[in-house]
């Protein structure tokens, strides 16, 4: 095992607790995998007979039971990872209770979708310590790279539920580029096209020895394979949608199958894939590239396996799509890879971006972005304000994300206060406010009057309610009244300097 | 006996000096630790050096100063520094002749 | 102070390699980036994500040239310019050309090459009016343009 040249005291005594192995988890809407680096080869670990472990907690007998579809189960339910009940992906989730917070019925039994997720990773946990006769350490799980703060946090605390220490979440599509980046030791920008059971996650990444490095990112939650599933079965005129699914999957290989054929499932998934191909347009703008400049495109996800989807992806990017990475697996065996590093040293450094926009509401509901989507993390921003009325001793910071110009049109993250303001005249008090996302993603607010020194240390952790604006919906309308906003924020930005001269 | 403490190979020597160049601020060299408890026992550490310490020995050769802990030198003597890479790992190795075992995960020996 | 130049170990200058640019930005990362302290103790994986923030928005910094010379004028204690009327009027007078559905992309494509010469030139023989006026109406005019193409 080759060492690595380190900074003093970087890599602390690790093999004190260490006898105990780390690994990566795809931790997937119908799937997951778990991998580990074994004689540094990266290896998916088969856990009672299977490589994918379908994504279903079931209620049997003698308890719960993962991976098997019996009369009552639970399937999917990442899609409702640090969601709300008005969220109108829970339409699609029948065992859904009434009450302020997701609640799912599972015979006798009422779950949150992180008990759910924690129930997976428990299984998955003692699946890996019966097969290699060791500890789980710890490990890196990966999330879409569009999940939000909430979805981020939520899966945090179901590995925490499961007693698994999280090195630290990976984007999906970066570990996938870590996976066939680092098999194939290629360089240059790809595009790596992610559609999975619950979510579509489109990415490019310059890579080159050394450094794996994120240039922009785009996608849609509510865009996966399932929805597909959903909107098929309706054709189909049943409601088992898993009859649906299998359907689905034997259209890959086969042009009819059970009366129904290719062309019907493609007629439906014709709309699901025109969307994601906007999505990658925006994408391609944001890093200010055309599909000439790409050296390839890699896909990603079981949903890539359709004929279709493969044959629109080659149209749109200019190129065939790799081949080389098993499209179930590579997110596993790149997060595998990412959890070595991460414990022994890895010469390849990640660097990634964040997915949306974060913005401060202003004067005149408008929003002021501090740090705009796709900048490299971990990220830093700091905004000075100052009170608006004399004697004013309070402030209320509010947090949002989305591209939109107006706080209406954007996702509330959370609203905070920063309260004992010196009694000052307006326009004196000066309030830095600090706001750092760590190489997760994830926000930390910290505040600081300058004229008393007052500081107040925030973590935030949203709470905020979810309407039914989803993430992707906030990103897509935003391309659609890009220029509408502008117009309006030109002219309001007038008439605030008309009037403040 | 006049064994040398510490051979480099000039892959080494030219890698260290490279990561010396690029760590954007001076040092001394870099300092060799042992680190105790493994599964095998014991393991050794590579970091940039601020500074020489007391009681290290001092080896300056190939354009650079390699330091080695106290702890270590009775355990390092005789033993080679190689760098190798691989498409998935690459980093320093030493060929130590004084070795008797190498744990599973390659990290640690006993002597 | 933050000096994106410093920061990266670079020459503070104007002109600038971008290839140079990215090559001392990874290496910056290698050193200091979260991930190589994974395992640390708290106190130092903030303070190493608190630096390699300060990496992060000194490669952006520099990577756009407006940004770039924006911080040299002030490290040369130069005021930017507040606002320029005159040539106010003149993106207003492009924005109504714009909605009234003329093409005015190739006319700021110019404009656009003619500031970023007037920039460099002030910026390199220390001409400081020319240097900030030139970065003044360069703003706008990329604003413009931005508008003008989403709207294609």
């Amino acid at each position: 095992m080759p060492l690595q040249l380190v900074e003093p005291g970087q890599f602390p005594d690790r093999h004190e607790a260490s006898q105990g192995v780390v690994v990566g988890i795809d931790l997937g809407t119908t799937h997951s995998v778990v991998a580990y680096v074994h004689n540094n080869v990266p290896t998916v670990l088969e856990i009672e007979g299977g490589l994918l472990i379908p994504s279903i907690l079931s209620v049997a007998e003698d308890g719960f039971c993962i991976g098997k579809k019996l009369r009552e189960s639970l399937s999917s339910t990442k899609r409702l990872m640090g969601r709300g009940v008005e969220d109108a992906i829970c339409l699609q989730f029948p065992q859904l209770m009434s009450g302020r917070d997701i609640r799912l019925k599972l015979g006798a039994h009422t779950l949150t979708p992180v008990e759910v997720a924690s129930y997976i990773l428990s299984y998955i946990r003692s699946g890996v310590e019966k097969k290699l006769r060791a500890p789980l350490e710890a490990a890196v799980i990966t999330v879409p790279a569009y999940f939000d703060e909430a979805a981020r946090v939520a899966t945090k605390q179901a590995a925490a539920i499961a007693g698994i220490k999280v090195l630290r979440l990976i984007n999906e599509p970066t570990a996938a580029a870590l996976a066939y980046g680092l098999e194939s030791g290629a360089e240059g920008i790809y595009a790596i096209y992610d559609l999975g059971g619950g979510t579509f996650d489109l990415s490019l990444l310059k890579l080159q020895k050394g450094v794996f490095q994120v240039l922009a990112t785009g996608g849609d939650l509510n865009l996966g394979g399932d929805d597909i599933d959903h909107v098929f079965a309706a054709f189909l005129k049943t409601k088992d949608i898993s009859y649906a699914r299998i359907l689905k999957e034997n259209l890959s290989h086969k042009e009819d199958y059970e009366g129904v054929s290719r062309k019907d499932l493609e007629t439906i998934a014709q709309h699901f894939v025109n969307k994601t191909l906007e999505i990658s347009k925006e994408v391609l703008k944001d890093a200010s590239l055309n599909s000439e400049d790409l050296e390839g495109v890699v896909l990603v996800g079981g949903m890539t396996r359709m004929p279709l989807i493969r044959q629109e992806v080659e149209a749109f990017f200019g190129k065939a799509p790799l081949r080389d990475v098993d499209p179930d697996l590579a997110v596993a065996l790149g997060a595998a890879l990412s959890a070595h590093g991460l414990t022994y040293g890895a010469e390849t450094l990640l660097l990634d971006v964040t997915p949306l926009s974060l913005g401060l509401e202003t004067l005149g509901g408008l929003v002021e972005k501090i740090i705009p989507r796709n900048t490299p993390l971990p990220a830093l921003a700091s905004q000075e304000f100052t009170t608006h009325q004399d004697g004013q001793d309070g402030m209320v910071i509010h947090v949002v994300q989305g591209e939109r110009e107006f706080v209406q049109d954007c996702r509330s993250l959370a609203r905070f206060e920063l309260q004992g303001l010196p009694p000052l005249p307006a326009g004196i008090a000066r309030v830095r406010v600090d706001f750092a996302l760590d190489v997760e993603g994830l926000l930390t607010v910290s505040a600081l009057e300058k004229t008393t020194g007052l500081s107040q240390y925030i973590e935030v952790r949203p709470s905020y309610s979810f309407d039914e604006k989803t993430l992707s919906t906030i990103l897509l309308e935003s391309q659609k009244y890009g220029r509408e906003d502008m117009e309006k924020r030109f002219t309001m930005e007038k008439t605030l300097y008309l009037r403040n001269g | 006996m006049t064994q040398p403490v510490l051979t480099l190979t000039n892959a080494a020597a030219n890698r260290v000096k490279t990561l010396l160049e690029g760590r954007g601020k001076p040092s001394r060299g870099i300092r060799i630790g042992l680190k105790s408890k493994g599964c095998s026992g014991l393991s050794y550490t590579l970091e940039f050096a601020d500074e020489v310490g007391p009681y290290d020995e001092v080896i300056e050769a190939y354009g650079i100063a390699v330091l080695i802990d106290p702890k270590a030198v009775m355990f390092i003597m005789g033993s080679e520094m190689d760098y190798v890479g691989d498409k998935l790992s690459s980093g320093f190795v030493f060929n130590n002749p004084n070795a008797k075992g190498i744990c599973g995960c390659g990290e640690s020996f006993h002597v | 102070m933050f000096d994106p130049f410093d920061i990266l170990g670079l020459e503070k200058t104007y002109t600038l390699d971008l290839q140079v640019l990215e090559k001392a930005y990874f290496e910056a990362q290698k050193l200091t980036h979260p991930d190589r302290f994974a395992l640390a103790d708290e106190p130092k994986k903030r303070e190493a994500s608190r630096k390699a923030s300060l990496v992060n928005q000194a490669y952006t910094l520099l990577k756009n040239p407006l940004t770039r010379a924006a911080f040299l004028l002030e490290d040369r204690g130069v005021s930017l310019l507040a606002y320029d009327l005159k040539f106010l009027h003149k993106v207003i007078e492009w924005h109504e050309r714009h909605k009234e559905g003329e093409n005015i992309t190739l006319e700021l494509v110019h404009e656009e090459e003619k500031l970023y010469g007037e920039l460099e030139r002030g910026l390199e023989k220390y001409d400081h009016e020319k240097a900030r006026k030139a970065l003044y109406r360069l703003n706008y005019v990329q604003k413009v343009r931005t508008n003008a193409l989403t709207a294609c």
